[in-house]
């Protein structure tokens, strides 16, 4: 299969790292034993980097964005790790920091656009709601253009700003979150399946709305999706979750020539292609249950690949250099 | 939208329902056999009082137009009411009907129109911060108290609760006044006589709210708990709005809106019950009135009573229903 | 005839009815009510009514449990009676009030078609007609009304906000896929109700049932209150119609206007609590964990 990508850019990916994430845990209480959504997750993200999370439905990769700002709810609580952002560590930050920070220094998009506008309220006062709360200073002093200026530059007519969030379709709404998200120039932007319920069409739309962000204002994204294809397009590094677990994490292009981990091997080869006529193969079996994962390796049982250490030993993450990290006995 | 539709449909209902209203209202009275007038002559009469005979029977039947056949009687009858004529009374003979209310009228709008707003308002606020502070699972003991409380409160009839704060602030500790709207002997407009006002009204009201807070407290925490569950605050959250702001803006703005249709719908009940309520405090509004129609079987004023009562609620509801759309942008066409 | 629903979800309810604690104990007070009631009423050696049946105005004493009235009557006694009596006709009216409410929300929600929108108007108007006034106009009307006349006229009006709850029950619960597999296997229309539907909508059946008797006695202590009750006949509002004409609160006769309003609130709190506890029961989410 060869990738089909238009070329995106390729902007300078800074070296300096914004966003720590080390050990991270992430579970959901239960009348027995907890879930282990997210189970002991490290990464960096760079400067002016696009990184993709891939992984399957229900692989804790939402809880893990979320988790990142500590916006996950009742029932699920952070269990442990740090996350650190400007030398700070925002797991353990009061809600009054922790407030400052969202938004204004990273911004996140949620999952479904499709309720997440408030309803009662105008578009415009939803844009200048965030701006107050963090006493924005709108160039010129001119909020109303400034948020005419977004709306122009995500291809939706300044008239908008008057209309309620009903009047929108799924797609106009998820541009428009996508638009306040970086109407206070953050750092980071976290994007939740920003594409998953629109058609092909604007997903195009909003995907190169954000590299066009990546490009233009130099903000670093965290891209999340289950979608490999579409990621592929469009991050500078990937990282694929599976059940709580960070697999494998290397730049993309390196990540499609040489996959290292036998899941990540796997989602390439279940992504269909124009050229080759080969039916796609998807890996057999089913996620496993995350409140008593499998022994050693969680994704032994469904491996093809497995060894008699895989369902014995957890195996740790391994920096093998040039940005390749994976977690798989293979290369220990 | 607002649309055309909508208002149309509206109205329409509310023409139906005054229309079915006012001939329940027409009907029931003249569904007992015989002649009112001839059935209150011989009550008089055996009280001792002797008005006169059957020419006086036959004037009197004529005057209500008793001697006509029923189609007739009902024209007549929507004749008059479109003129704002509504019989004369029998046991305030000569005064009018339409009197004898406009007399009791402004007691029961001023007493209802205070005790509802007071209960609506002060409900919701309670409500929405019960459902706000206990969303981080940490409840207090205070607001679970006045959960509890506010629950017991809203299943007594306003009039139980009348009585017994009847028994314990007027007899008991005498605090206030029992019986009347007002100190009579007290001369119209003075600074004494608004606070006698204020103090005769404080007890009937006081029933209609307690009652009602805890209803409204209830529903209203119904409402917030809703909504606290939905995307748009989760979203208000993540842009890291102050607390205050996303109350104000993003939870109650989106919780008051049911609460009004709901509002709507209780006039009906509300109106019913502060009837029996005035009634026990010997208020003089539309309820005592209605009370003593009932008793002397007065029945055009029984009848205009409940018209008034019919059109009032209706009419407000509707006021209500024609308003709301343009609150909630969502709603507009049915 | 087999049923496609979920069968012992139904079953699996009535276990949770047993546990659910609010529900037993509404319960448990309604009934506890009845009963003292009832066995209060068959023992008592005096009547509730016979005016100078025992000495008048009588203080509480060994004799005389709650005292006597102004009328020569034992209070107790007045009590036990009236309680019956306005259990009888509080539920009588609900019975009848729910068995409308259902039907017409069943028969308009199910079939559909012109049939539904007149019932549905209808209940509408229904609801927006202010109740106790047109009530107290029948009431006031009628003049001498019998018990059962009584429990009539209140289910008059009790039924109609049930109607349009239960009737926006039945449509969510029509297009759920056992009622539709139930359809396509010729289950016929009145089947399907009984079979599929009706067990699914207990609970919530239940809590409205509660809540309309729980109208039906407000309506109905009301109506007696101004004395627009049955004739010749004890219950609690028309021993509180007494007591307001015999003045008293002036005359201090705490011992015959209170009790009655204690029961009376008793037994509202007992059927908002029931309703309570059967909507937690049918509602998973509200149990508390």
């Amino acid at each position: 299969m060869k990738l089909v990508t238009q070329d995106l850019g390729n902007a300078e990916v800074g070296s300096d790292v914004l966003l720590e994430v080390k050990n991270l845990k992430v579970y959901y209480r239960t009348s027995t034993t907890p879930v282990r959504a997210v189970d002991d997750v490290s990464f960096e993200l760079k400067q002016k980097e696009v990184l993709g999370l891939a992984g399957e439905s229900g692989c804790g990769k939402s809880t893990l964005a979320m988790g990142l700002l500590k916006l996950v709810e009742a029932p699920a609580y952070i269990a442990g790790g740090k996350v650190i952002f400007r030398g700070k560590d925002l797991m353990s930050m009061s809600d009054e920091q922790l407030r400052k920070i969202r938004w204004r220094h990273i911004a996140f998009s949620p999952q479904s656009s499709m309720n997440a506008l408030n309803p009662v309220t105008r578009i415009y006062d939803q844009f200048t709601d965030a701006m107050s709360a963090h006493r924005y200073k709108v160039p010129e002093r001119k909020p109303r253009k400034y948020v005419s200026g977004l709306l122009k530059a995500i291809a939706l007519s300044p008239r908008i700003h008057r209309e309620y969030a009903s009047e929108l379709s799924g797609g106009m709404r998820q541009r428009v979150i996508i638009s306040m998200g970086m109407s206070l120039n953050p750092e980071l932007i976290i994007a939740d399946e920003p594409t998953s319920s629109l058609d092909v069409v604007v997903q195009r739309g909003v995907l190169e709305l954000l590299t066009g962000l990546r490009d233009e204002r130099r903000t670093s994204i965290l891209l999340v999706s289950h979608d490999i294809a579409t990621l592929f397009e469009v991050v500078d590094r990937l990282a694929i979750i599976y059940a709580g677990k960070l697999m494998e994490i290397q730049s993309v292009f390196d990540i499609y020539d040489e996959p290292l981990h036998p899941y990540t091997k796997g989602l390439i080869d279940s992504v269909p292609s124009l050229e080759k006529k080969e039916i796609p193969r998807s890996i057999p079996g089913l996620p496993p249950d995350l409140k008593n994962p499998p022994t050693g390796c969680r994704f032994h049982p469904r491996c093809a690949k497995a060894m008699e250490i895989c369902r014995q030993k957890e195996p740790e993450s391994k920096d093998l250099g040039h940005e390749k990290c994976v977690a798989c006995h293979l290369y220990s | 939208m607002y649309t055309l539709k909508y208002f149309l449909r509206r109205i329409s209902m509310y023409g139906l329902t005054l229309l079915i209203a006012i001939s329940i209202n027409f009907v029931v009275p003249r569904l007992i056999p015989g002649n009112p007038v001839q059935t209150k002559m011989a009550q008089l009469y055996r009280q001792g009082v002797n008005l006169g005979g059957k020419e006086f029977i036959e004037k009197f039947s004529r005057l209500f137009y008793l001697d006509q056949p029923m189609h007739m009687q009902f024209i007549n009858y929507m004749n008059n009411l479109i003129h704002g004529n509504l019989g004369l009374s029998i046991t305030y003979f000569p005064s009018t009907v339409e009197e004898m209310i406009m007399r009791a009228l402004p007691w029961t709008i001023g007493l209802l129109a205070t005790a509802v707003i007071i209960s609506y308002a002060g409900g919701l606020v309670l409500g929405a911060l019960m459902g706000w502070t206990q969303r981080k699972e940490r409840g207090s003991r205070l607001v679970s108290g006045v959960f509890v409380v506010s629950m017991f409160l809203s299943q007594i009839p306003y009039y139980i609760l009348g009585i017994m704060l009847v028994y314990l602030l007027t007899f008991i500790f005498v605090v206030f006044p029992y019986g009347g709207g007002v100190d009579i002997s007290l001369s119209f407009g003075t600074i004494e006589y608004i606070i006698s006002i204020i103090q005769h009204a404080t007890l009937p009201a006081l029933s209609i709210v307690l009652v009602q807070v805890g209803g409204w407290a209830l529903e209203a925490r119904g409402l917030m708990v809703n909504v606290l569950g939905e995307d748009y605050l989760f979203l208000a959250k993540a842009k890291g709005l102050h607390d205050k702001q996303i109350f104000r803006s993003y939870a109650v703005k989106n919780m008051i809106l049911p609460s009004i249709t709901d509002f709507a719908i209780y006039f009906g009940t509300i109106a019913s019950g502060s009837i029996i309520t005035e009634i026990v405090f010997s208020y003089p509004g539309i309820g005592s009135l209605m009370y003593s129609a009932v008793q002397q079987l007065d029945y055009p004023l029984i009848q205009g009573v409940t018209l008034v009562v019919i059109f009032g609620v209706t009419t407000a509801a509707l006021i209500i229903d024609l308003v709301y759309p343009f609150l909630d942008p969502r709603v507009g066409e049915k | 005839m087999k049923t496609y629903s979920r069968i012992f979800v139904s079953i699996r309810k009535l276990g949770a009815i047993r546990s659910n604690r609010k529900f037993l104990i509404g319960l448990c007070i309604i009934v506890g009510i009845f009963v003292i009631s009832g066995i209060g009423s068959a023992i008592s050696p005096y009547h509730p009514r016979r005016i100078g049946d025992v000495a008048p105005n009588l203080p509480p004493s060994s004799e005389h449990i709650l005292g006597t009235d102004p009328m020569g009557r034992d209070i107790l006694t007045q009590l036990f009676a009236g309680t019956l009596l306005s259990m009888q006709i509080g539920f009588t009216a609900g019975i009848i009030a729910f068995a409308v409410a259902l039907l017409l929300a069943m028969l308009g929600a199910y079939y559909g078609g012109y049939g539904d929108s007149i019932i549905n108007v209808f209940t509408e108007v229904f609801i927006t007609i202010p109740s106790l006034a047109i009530l107290i106009l029948i009431a006031a009307v009628v003049g001498r009304v019998d018990v059962p006349l009584m429990s009539v006229i209140l289910a008059a009006f009790g039924w109609s906000f049930a109607c349009k709850v239960f009737r926006a029950q039945v449509l969510s619960l029509k297009e759920r896929g056992f009622v539709r597999l139930a359809k396509l296997s010729g289950a016929s229309g009145i089947e399907i109700i009984a079979k599929e539907l009706v067990p699914n909508m207990l609970t919530f059946l239940g809590t409205w049932f509660a809540f309309i008797v729980s109208g039906a006695m407000m309506a109905e202590a009301g109506l007696e209150l101004i004395g627009l009750g049955p004739q010749n006949t004890v219950s609690l509002g028309i021993i509180l119609n007494w007591s307001m004409h015999f003045n008293a609160f002036t005359r201090g006769l705490i011992n015959w206007w209170l009790p009655p309003c204690i029961v009376l609130i008793t037994l509202f709190v007992s059927l908002f609590v029931i309703s309570m506890g059967l909507d937690e029961i049918g509602n998973p989410r509200l149990r508390k964990r």
